[in-house]
């Protein structure tokens, strides 16, 4: 089936700035602040957002002369934000004309280009490796299933092919950079840091998106990545502003290019004419040529266009969205539930008993909740969970369907016999009509629940800057299938007595069918360590994973390992980096299991040097190169390919012995 | 408080990185590694006796499609494949791309064969550290072992010459690349293998289950025996000394394929069966020297039914069709070939009193099968003509040269039914002991009495009148070539005998023909006709051999050099 999403109709956005119960309360207590805002050499800024952390109070923009006014209360904090210079908050003691001097940020090291790399976030300035980072604000906001076909064309670098086209079945691939491996070359999504389907997350749970492309930025993963990985962040409350988002969108799916099949007429005609060039004799006169043409007895002479009568020219998406965010300073949250309908181009399909048509249903929850214990240890839980149920006439039957639809001769068979029984032939015994309304239908239902506990203490009090970090995940999914069943009878009434083909059941359950389940762990542990000593600034990373992915009927996948790295700056505008990936795979042979892979970068922003500085033209201008080893340990081909195994049996080694064999003489 | 809740987090985290045991290091599960198959006699027996699993072991097996069709006969002058289907592994064949992917017979049976040879040598490195209880029999696995590596390289060096020599099955961390060894040390690797298999085979008993004497018991029957080894050496050494492999004509080493033999004739162990016809239809037989044990076969798919068996008797596919250039090498009851014009032959009476194993081999028009006529003649006197029911012109499921093969398909088995009958693979019988005793002996001493002795004996086994006397040694060559081709027709030999002799270029791309029938008022006629071009063949000088596969070539990294000629 084409379906395509030509048109997307907003119905509604709606965006409510702030929590209900506090829009009503008075202002109590509250007193207009005026003030101004400076930059560099106390110049007046204008344009800077102002706004009480944690309140209704409407946020405020600074005018040309670097002003503004705003109701707060005595020591509320404000939370002063622009473009290109680093965000401030202001706790308001005095009710004097308050002045607050804004720092401008360095190109490239904003609060808007944060870069996310593995369980850590650098300003792009200082990152010295192929990353992009993609904000989902930039993200279209288009009820389409399937979250990777939104990042078709938005990353450079990242190459997205769909292939499929059914509802709930239109997932998108990716490749980074094409294919760098033999064998699997599978693209890996780390969702919160670890291993998880990205397709059906909804797009609204997503608050960054970034592909790391070279060896160096892959290095840390050692052989887990080779082919490049995307890291997904999934969104976080904050504590300066509450928010409540309700999304409702509509969508009308319209196949490209429907084949449009010829009359019966058309088709005998052609018949006889490929016969004649055989050499044969037609087997269609001109009395039956002439029926099929004037459709005067369409039950002898039937003239099915089957590709209208059973496919709509349209069909419907839907999707809704509640989230809400927010907080307080020790505790922020952000939950969501979601919930996405995309329909079928069947016509037809519904019954008293059941509606066959293609569909995709899907639900998705999300709670992100991030504690403060106290100022040095924060816990974090993701928790998300999903249903999703696709739909499908029959047992699985829209391959057949559409066979049916596409390939059946349009004089086969009538639709329907004139007592309205199904029409068929002993060549034709399928009737897409039966098959739609009269074969029950099958839904194909996957549910997940994925949680990730993420633990950071500072260790300041041992060694300033260091911290401690754990992040723990727990994914479980399972697959089955259910649906209702039927069969139907055709009766090809042609003949001078009706014969019948198939054999009516009545409806009843279809049986159940489990189809997998999956569970993953992946457990990180490990240290960060994060100081600026004047001019020099040094970041270090050390972690340890593990990770497991068990599937009934065959042995569980593991893979453990140690990432690291250092970056080193200095005056912001030299910058030297170190990755170091050791990880092992139970896929190789005992004393070859483990490989090292290391990356070098170095970088240096030439345009803050003194001999460039003067040059109004070049702003910014940084060299970088990176040096650096992948690996990837998806060699396909069977597991643990470095031993044979061998399965029991009773037998003698599968070769027969012996002399106890005897035939059986047939009577003649 | 802190300090402790910190110290508390970084043993929690030693905790998860400790571990017993290797993470990485898999119990394998319901799986067991080849260490613990070696710790098992039990299972150690089984490991062993799976190489008998990669023997060649039935006529039809080319085809990648399905397994059981094709035969190398289909390579000679032997017969041909109805259904030229590309995957059957005939066609390439027989278009002379022996580097195609679908030249089964090239490209499988190298893999087979190496993987026949890694089992036994994973069994011959570890048969003995094994803990062999009173139930097994350790040096009796070794000189199995033994016998059917000797056996795959065999089968290799008749295909390819001179190939990789392995005596240890190779690790991942051994240099995979390795150069091919000579046509003479693979020989001499045979026949070193096969001399400690015989040794070990003449001089122990197990129980009631082996003695050298009676072989093995009848639950252990078709293991490998001092006679076959001994049948596998004579086959080895005849072929050594044939042309292909002794161009300077050397007597001596046709002396030493006599001597191989005939060790095995003054054996007194085996003999003929006394009926040709039903030679491979016994569950047992004092002419089998080694055989696939197989249960008895029905007509309902497999071999018999879509191999054998035309759809007009009740199979799926009839396409081992003997050509009508087989079916003229049978001499005439007399004696005579039918190229004499003293020896009664009637090219519109072609099947009469012809050599008795014309009968038992071929199915041919009119002959009296399943209790009907087989009818493949064209009909003109009807509108339109019609064909009889066992040919039809436009179905590549029947024959396309008016011919069936009646040797593999018992009159028992019924197309499409659940009817049984034997139908042995033989690897070695003695009726072919005879035949390679008289080749060698005539080649090496020339037409003596033992050579007429021996050839007569399988003559007079089938019905036959003995050979004239007084045949000159190259008159005698042909008389012996023509009674293997009759002999052991549709039994995997005619091809490999062709490549021997190097006689591959003279016989295999001469125009095969097909006999077309026609029936008359009073009987049939009868036209031997040319078959269409996809039927014919192709073959060169440098087809005597082998080409290593072409995949096996490139991944050596230049190592492996190939066959002259290729």
């Amino acid at each position: 089936m084409k379906h395509a999403v030509l048109i997307t109709l907003i119905f509604g956005l709606l965006l409510l700035v702030s929590g209900g119960t506090h829009a009503q309360q008075k202002p109590t207590g509250k007193l207009a602040f005026e003030g101004i805002v400076t930059g560099q050499n106390d110049t007046p800024l204008p344009g800077v957002v102002v706004a009480v952390q944690e309140s209704n109070t409407p946020v405020v923009t600074t005018d040309q002369a670097g002003r503004f006014s705003i109701r707060a209360g005595m020591n509320e904090v404000l939370v002063l934000r622009k473009a290109g210079y680093l965000s401030q908050t202001f706790l308001i003691t005095t009710d004097k004309d308050l002045r607050i001097g804004l720092k401008p940020a360095l190109i490239d090291a904003g609060e808007d280009n944060e870069v996310i790399i593995p369980f850590g976030t650098r300003k792009k300035r200082e990152v010295n490796s192929a990353i992009t980072t993609l904000r989902t604000e930039t993200l279209p906001q288009v009820p389409i299933a399937s979250a990777n076909a939104t990042l078709a064309g938005l990353i450079p670098g990242l190459y997205v092919q769909q292939t499929g086209t059914a509802p709930g079945g239109d997932g998108a691939t990716f490749q980074i950079r094409g294919r760098s491996t033999f064998g699997p070359s599978a693209v890996r999504v780390l969702i919160d840091g670890v291993q998880r389907d990205f397709d059906n997350i909804d797009i609204n749970e997503v608050e960054s998106v970034t592909v790391l492309k070279d060896a160096a930025s892959l290095a840390w993963y050692g052989l887990r990545n080779g082919n490049g990985a995307v890291l997904v962040t999934t969104k976080k409350g904050n504590s300066t502003r509450s928010n409540l988002h309700f999304d409702v969108q509509g969508g009308l799916q319209l196949p490209e290019k429907v084949i449009r099949p010829l009359s019966s007429y058309d088709y005998a005609s052609l018949y006889n004419e490929a016969l004649a060039n055989d050499g044969s004799q037609p087997i269609y006169d001109a009395a039956t040529l002439s029926a099929y043409q004037t459709g005067a007895d369409p039950y002898r002479f039937p003239n099915n266009a089957y590709t209208t009568d059973f496919l709509a020219k349209n069909s419907l998406a839907q999707r809704y969205v509640l989230s809400a965010d927010g907080g307080s300073n020790a505790v922020r949250y952000f939950v969501l539930l979601g919930y996405f309908n995309q329909d079928g181009l069947f016509k037809g399909t519904k019954t008293n008993d059941f509606n066959s048509n293609m569909s995709f249903n899907r639900f998705n929850f999300r709670g992100n909740v991030d504690f403060d214990v106290n100022k040095y240890l924060t816990i974090s839980l993701n928790a998300a969970g999903r249903s999703e149920n696709r739909r499908q006439p029959g047992g699985s039957e829209a391959g057949t369907l559409l066979n049916l639809l596409y390939n059946t001769p349009p004089n086969a068979f009538p639709i329907q016999n004139v007592d309205g029984s199904y029409g068929g032939s002993s060549l034709f015994q399928n009737n897409p009509l039966g098959l739609l309304r009269d074969r029950g239908y099958t839904d194909a239902i996957t549910t997940s629940l994925l949680a990730t506990m993420n633990v950071r203490q500072k260790l300041d009090f041992l060694v300033k800057g260091l911290s401690a970090h754990i992040n723990f995940n727990y994914d479980v999914q399972g697959n089955y299938s259910s649906g209702l069943n039927r069969d139907y009878q055709v009766i090809d009434a042609s003949g001078t007595a009706p014969v019948t083909f198939r054999n009516q059941t009545p409806l009843g359950y279809r049986t159940a069918a489990f189809a997998g389940s999956l569970r993953r762990n992946e457990g990180w542990a490990g240290l960060d360590y994060d100081r600026t000593l004047g001019r020099h600034h040094v970041v270090a990373s050390v972690k340890g994973y593990r990770h497991v992915s068990a599937t009934p009927t065959q042995l569980d996948f593991r893979g453990q390992g140690l990432a690291s790295r250092l970056d080193y700056s200095y005056k912001d505008r030299y910058y030297l980096g170190f990755v170091g990936g050791y990880s092992g795979s139970e896929n190789f042979a005992p004393g070859h299991r483990y490989g090292f892979f290391p990356a070098v970068t170095a970088g240096w922003v030439l345009s803050d040097e003194a001999f460039l500085k003067p040059n109004p033209v070049l702003s910014y201008l940084k060299l970088r190169a990176s040096y650096g080893q992948a690996g990837s340990s998806d060699i396909g081909g069977s597991r643990f390919p470095f031993e044979r195994f061998f399965s029991r049996n009773t037998g003698g080694g599968g070769y027969a012995f012996g002399t106890g064999f005897s035939a059986t003489p047939v009577a003649n | 408080m802190n300090f402790v809740k910190s110290t508390c987090f970084l043993l929690a985290v030693a905790l998860v990185f400790s571990c017993k045991k290797d993470f990485l290091q898999r119990d394998p599960g319901v799986a067991i590694s080849q260490e613990n198959v070696f710790t098992d006699p039990v299972l150690a027996t089984r490991f062993a006796d799976n190489s008998y699993n990669f023997l060649l072991d039935d006529f039809g097996r080319l085809s990648v499609l399905q397994n059981y069709k094709g035969t190398t006969g289909q390579f000679a002058d032997e017969a041909v494949l109805a259904d030229p289907n590309l995957g059957h592994g005939v066609l390439t064949m027989n278009q002379g791309k022996f580097l195609d992917g679908n030249s089964t017979d090239i490209v499988n049976v190298y893999t087979r064969m190496y993987q026949g040879i890694r089992n036994a040598n994973v069994t011959l490195s570890k048969v003995d550290a094994v803990a062999w209880t009173a139930v097994q029999n350790g040096p009796l696995i070794k000189a199995q072992e033994l016998f059917l590596r000797a056996f795959f390289y065999f089968e290799l060096v008749k295909r390819f010459g001179g190939v990789i020599l392995l005596d240890k099955p190779l690790t991942q961390a051994d240099n995979l690349d390795l150069p091919r060894n000579t046509y003479d040390e693979t020989v001499a690797f045979i026949l070193k293998d096969l001399q400690a298999a015989e040794t070990i085979l003449a001089a122990e008993t197990w129980g009631t289950a082996y003695s050298p004497s009676t072989d093995w018991d009848a639950g252990n029957s078709g293991r490998a025996t001092v006679g076959a080894v001994r049948a596998l050496r004579g086959r080895l050494l005849l072929m050594d000394a044939s042309p292909l492999n002794n161009p300077s004509n050397d007597a001596a080493k046709w002396k030493k394929a006599a001597d191989a033999a005939k060790v095995i004739i003054d054996m007194g162990k085996y003999s003929l069966h006394p009926q040709y016809a039903t030679l491979l239809n016994q569950p047992t037989s004092s002419e089998y020297i080694l055989i696939k044990v197989r249960g008895a076969r029905t007509g309902n798919g497999g071999m018999l039914g879509d191999f054998i068996i035309p759809p007009s008797f009740g199979g799926a596919q009839g396409i081992l069709n003997p050509t009508q250039n087989h079916v003229d090498l049978y001499e005439m009851s007399n004696g005579k070939p039918i190229s004499d014009p003293t020896a009664g032959y009637s090219p519109q009476n072609p099947y009469a009193n012809r050599d008795p194993r014309f009968y038992a081999n071929i199915l041919y028009n009119d002959a009296t099968w399943q209790s009907r006529k087989v009818a493949m003649g064209l009909n003109n006197a009807t509108t339109p003509a019609t064909y009889g029911v066992d040919y039809q012109p436009g179905s590549n499921s029947y024959t396309r040269t008016r011919y069936y093969v009646r040797k593999l398909w018992p009159e028992s088995v019924r197309g499409g039914q659940g009817t049984t009958a034997i139908l042995n693979f033989v690897f070695f019988r003695y009726g072919e002991v005879l035949l390679n005793y008289a080749e060698a002996l005539n080649e090496a001493q020339g037409p003596v009495a033992d050579v007429y002795t021996n050839i007569n004996l399988i003559r007079a086994r089938a019905g036959m009148p003995p050979l004239p006397t007084g045949l000159t040694k190259d008159q005698m060559r042909g008389r012996i070539q023509n009674e293997r081709a009759v002999e052991l027709a549709f039994e995997e030999a005619r091809w490999w005998d062709l490549l021997r002799w190097k006689k591959g270029k003279e016989i295999v791309p001469q125009t095969v023909n097909a006999m077309d029938v026609e029936r008359t008022a009073t009987g049939f006629k009868y036209t031997v006709v040319a078959l269409p071009a996809v039927y014919q063949r192709v073959f060169e000088d440098h087809m005597h051999r082998y080409p290593i596969p072409r995949n096996e070539i490139f991944k050596s990294n230049g190592i492996l050099k190939q066959n002259p000629g290729w």
